[in-house]
């Protein structure tokens, strides 16, 4: 089977691209602040990471495809964008069809301004919805590229269309188990030797009205100003992963950051430690990992829960000390189905540059389990290590 | 590689909401597409889909906290209905996990996109604003998922939990493409070895006034709103787009040495699957075919079959002016000499367009071709379009020895996906 190799790593998170992240997060700085969302007064104000600004101009050969893009769509650009440049493909080497592509994303956010509009000429006096109305007015006042920017295969198309990407493919949704499942798709893939290299990642906007409402209902999501200050703390966020074979990378010169020993992904929360450390020792890792990294786990509760799964993973009989447990969660807030991509990306950074962010007290790692949790008992992890680490 | 084979089917579709009915809807040609009932469509443009009707009963497994929220989504009404009818299908009533190992059950799920309650919606609305404090009341008195809009992932998590799916669960949202992308990324973990059984297929409904709007203002559906049943014309000189349907299409799959040694009834082998990107434009395929000829090309190398090895294609065929003769064209390329002795057939014709389900619920066409030994028609090919020549199965079902089949989805931006299924000996 391929060995596979991380080359390339892009994000784009609320600090900015991929070096102003690892800056950020290597000095412990944090990214969340409160967020009020656009065009919804009286909602309540929400601990949040909103992303940097950024454009998408400098990877549009034809920039009138923009007026296509949702901003979870440029925001995915963005990072497909820097993480191939980072692998040195960007441009005509990337038009083939030799590169898959597997991105997740999240639940749609619709622009208030447009859909308060369309709802406003479809109602009545009384403030129902009137259906004869929406056919006629409600439909004129509609923008007319507005569904290219609710589909949820539009990112994918659109990265695809960018970059010329013309292999397998699929485009997954909403959370961090989904993300996870690109991953495997892709890592299965190379592994199998289907293709020999593949982008994954996707960009979401974890700070839009369905998810925050969700949450809030569910009591999950961290407020601004109230006694829930520990919940979740969204984030808007792209991040994207080039995979390719050894044999691939080595054919084109590449200098790879990390190998991805392992992905394992799998549902039921009572058995997930019990499924990370069995996935630990099948990666191959007897020594135990340096450092574990979760995501998805910023209440107190998550936590806790991760915590004891990741000591549970640690095999007991191996040498090395009990790992570090860490989260960048805290630091760039929690980005649903892209967390985990972000934090493997990052894990590969540490690698790459054999440094870690000083608070993690550790001075490099060399084996890192990045594990993430879906909030409905879907998990998955990754194994990062060293390129030239052997089974 | 191991193999894989297909041991439960279930349907909602608009000519029958369980196999039985629908393969009678195949066998006797009849179409699915009329007015919308669903909701007051009098003002828009187009009037007419393949609708469902009375939703099906739900089973009884639906978890209570979900519950509301799956009765306000007609899809995942659908989904959970042919999921129920696949697994009662391969397994009776025993459990799969009485067969395999949970952790290596899967659910491989298409769908589509998420339910703007626009009812609810409508009394938030301000202009270019939203009411954030009415907003949080009413999501706050609704248990337990959004007021205003419903994620669509919810039906295809509750039947991973059905199954005791412990190991790989995915969401594909690829669109028109999503249900083959499901079936094909199933069986690709199962000859892997990195599975043993899998729930997958598709569900979707975008016969709303959102779903319905958003396609008329791309000016993508059919306007025929006079020809009711006979409005969905893929490959007719007179198509004018496609007609929107809704539905689900479940399967199970198994690795093939497990459902032997539990004795399961086998209907088919899935023989190869790929997926491809046009990577050309966002609203139209590309002219030269590159991704549809390559998704074809790979399905039949992986499968290990030559061109003339196919007995059937089950085309994407939408009958939208652009769609039909670009596929008609990588059929053409693909398949050479033998496109004229390989039927084909559009089964959108009957039940319209399903999207998120499209894939799936047109492979449970395919079996039933190779089951039944009959081939559904294109049903109101009329004249068919000279861009478009094909070996059509026009208007009615034609018998013949189906031993294998080639179906094809592709979806708007781009994505394309072909599957090959055979005949079990």
């Amino acid at each position: 089977m391929n060995e596979v190799l991380i080359t390339g790593v892009g994000l784009h998170t609320g600090f900015g691209d991929t070096d102003e992240t690892w800056r950020a997060i290597c000095e412990g700085a944090s990214a969340v602040s409160s967020y009020q969302l656009p065009g919804i007064p009286g909602f309540p104000e929400v601990l949040g990471v909103p992303s940097a600004p950024f454009s998408p101009d400098e990877f549009l050969e034809d920039r009138k495809i923009k007026k296509y893009m949702s901003p979870p769509a440029e925001r995915a650009i963005v990072a497909a964008g820097r993480a191939l440049r980072s692998a040195g493909l960007l441009g005509d080497k990337v038009r083939s069809s030799d590169m898959a592509l597997f991105i997740s994303t999240g639940i749609i956010p619709f622009d208030v301004p447009s859909v308060s509009r369309t709802l406003n000429a479809c109602r009545t006096d009384s403030g129902e919805l009137d259906l004869k109305q929406m056919g006629d007015e409600g439909l004129r006042t509609c923008h007319p590229l507005m569904p290219f920017k609710m589909l949820h295969n539009m990112p994918l198309g659109l990265v695809s269309i960018v970059f010329g990407i013309e292999g397998e493919n699929f485009i997954s949704y909403p959370d961090a188990e989904q993300s996870g499942m690109g991953l495997e798709t892709a890592f299965r893939g190379i592994q199998k030797g289907r293709f020999p290299r593949a982008l994954v990642g996707g960009g979401v906007q974890g700070l839009s009205l369905a998810p925050l409402t969700m949450l809030l209902k569910q009591d999950r999501i961290a407020l601004a100003d109230g006694e829930n200050q520990h919940g979740w703390v969204m984030a808007d966020l792209s991040a994207f992963l080039v995979l390719e074979s050894a044999e691939a990378a080595q054919k084109r010169g590449a200098v790879p950051l990390a190998k991805l020993a392992g992905v394992e992904v799998g549902r039921q929360s009572s058995e997930k430690a019990e499924r990370l450390a069995s996935f630990w020792l099948q990666c191959g890792q007897g020594q135990g990992p340096d450092a574990v990294v979760l995501t998805g786990s910023l209440g107190p509760t998550d936590d806790e829960f991760h915590e004891k799964a990741a000591k549970l993973a640690w095999p007991h009989d191996a040498p090395k000390n009990v790992p570090g447990i860490f989260s960048f969660d805290k630091h760039l807030g929690y980005a649903g189905a892209i967390a985990p991509i972000a934090a493997i990306g990052l894990a590969a950074i540490m690698v790459a540059k054999h440094q870690t962010p000083s608070w993690f007290g550790l001075p490099s790692c060399r084996d890192i389990l990045v594990a993430a949790c879906a909030p409905d008992e879907g998990s998955f992890a990754a194994c990062v290590t060293a390129p030239e680490a052997t089974k | 590689m191991k193999r894989v084979v297909v041991t439960g089917m279930g349907v909602v579709s608009p000519i029958g909401t369980s196999i039985p009915a629908f393969f009678d809807g195949l066998r006797t040609a009849r179409p699915g597409i009329g007015e919308i009932i669903s909701f007051d469509a009098e003002t828009f443009p187009t009037r007419i889909a393949g609708e469902v009707g009375q939703k099906p009963d739900l089973p009884q497994w639906v978890d209570e906290m979900i519950l509301p929220a799956i009765l306000r989504d007609p899809k995942s009404c659908f989904a959970l209905a042919a999921a129920e009818e696949c697994l009662k299908d391969a397994f009776g009533d025993e459990e799969p996990s009485q067969f395999h190992n949970p952790d290596r059950i899967c659910a491989y799920i298409a769908t589509g996109l998420e339910i703007l309650h626009l009812q609810d919606l409508v009394r938030h609305a301000g202009v270019n604003t939203l009411d954030g404090a009415s907003i949080l009341q009413s999501v706050m008195d609704f248990p337990p998922w959004s007021r205003i809009q419903t994620p669509s992932h919810l039906a295809a998590r509750a039947i991973a939990k059905r199954i005791k799916a412990h190991g790989r669960f995915i969401v594909n949202v690829s669109a028109c493409a999503a249900g083959t992308q499901a079936l094909g990324e199933a069986f690709l973990a199962i000859q892997d070895g990195a599975a043993d059984m899998a729930v997958t297929g598709g569900y979707d409904s975008m016969i709303n006034p959102l779903g319905v709007g958003g396609f008329c203002m791309l000016e993508a559906l059919s306007t025929s709103n006079h020809l009711g049943g006979a409005a969905s014309r893929p490959f007719d000189a007179d198509r004018d787009g496609f007609v929107l349907g809704e539905g689900s299409g479940m399967c199970v799959l198994e690795e093939y040495e497990a459902a032997r040694s539990r004795g399961a009834k086998i209907y088919a082998e899935v023989l190869g699957y790929a997926s491809s990107l046009d990577a050309y434009r966002v609203s139209d395929p590309d002219p030269e075919q590159r991704g549809a000829v390559k998704v074809m090309d790979l399905a039949l190398k992986r499968a290990r079959f030559l061109p003339d090895g196919i007995d059937y294609i089950n085309v994407h065929g939408t009958a939208t002016r652009k769609n039909d003769p670009n596929e008609a064209r990588a059929i053409r390329r693909v398949f050479g000499k033998s496109t004229e002795t390989i039927p084909v057939s559009s089964t959108k014709s009957q039940i319209g367009h399903l999207i998120g389900a499209a894939g799936a619920v047109e492979f449970i066409v395919g079996v039933f071709a190779l089951k039944e030994g009959i081939i559904p028609a294109t049903i109101n090919l009329d004249h068919p379009d000279s861009e478009c020549k094909l070996n059509h199965v026009a208007k009615t079902p034609r018998k013949a020895q189906v031993r294998s089949f080639l179906s094809n989805s592709f979806g708007f931006g781009g994505q394309n996906a072909a599957i090959i299924v055979g005949a079990v000996d």
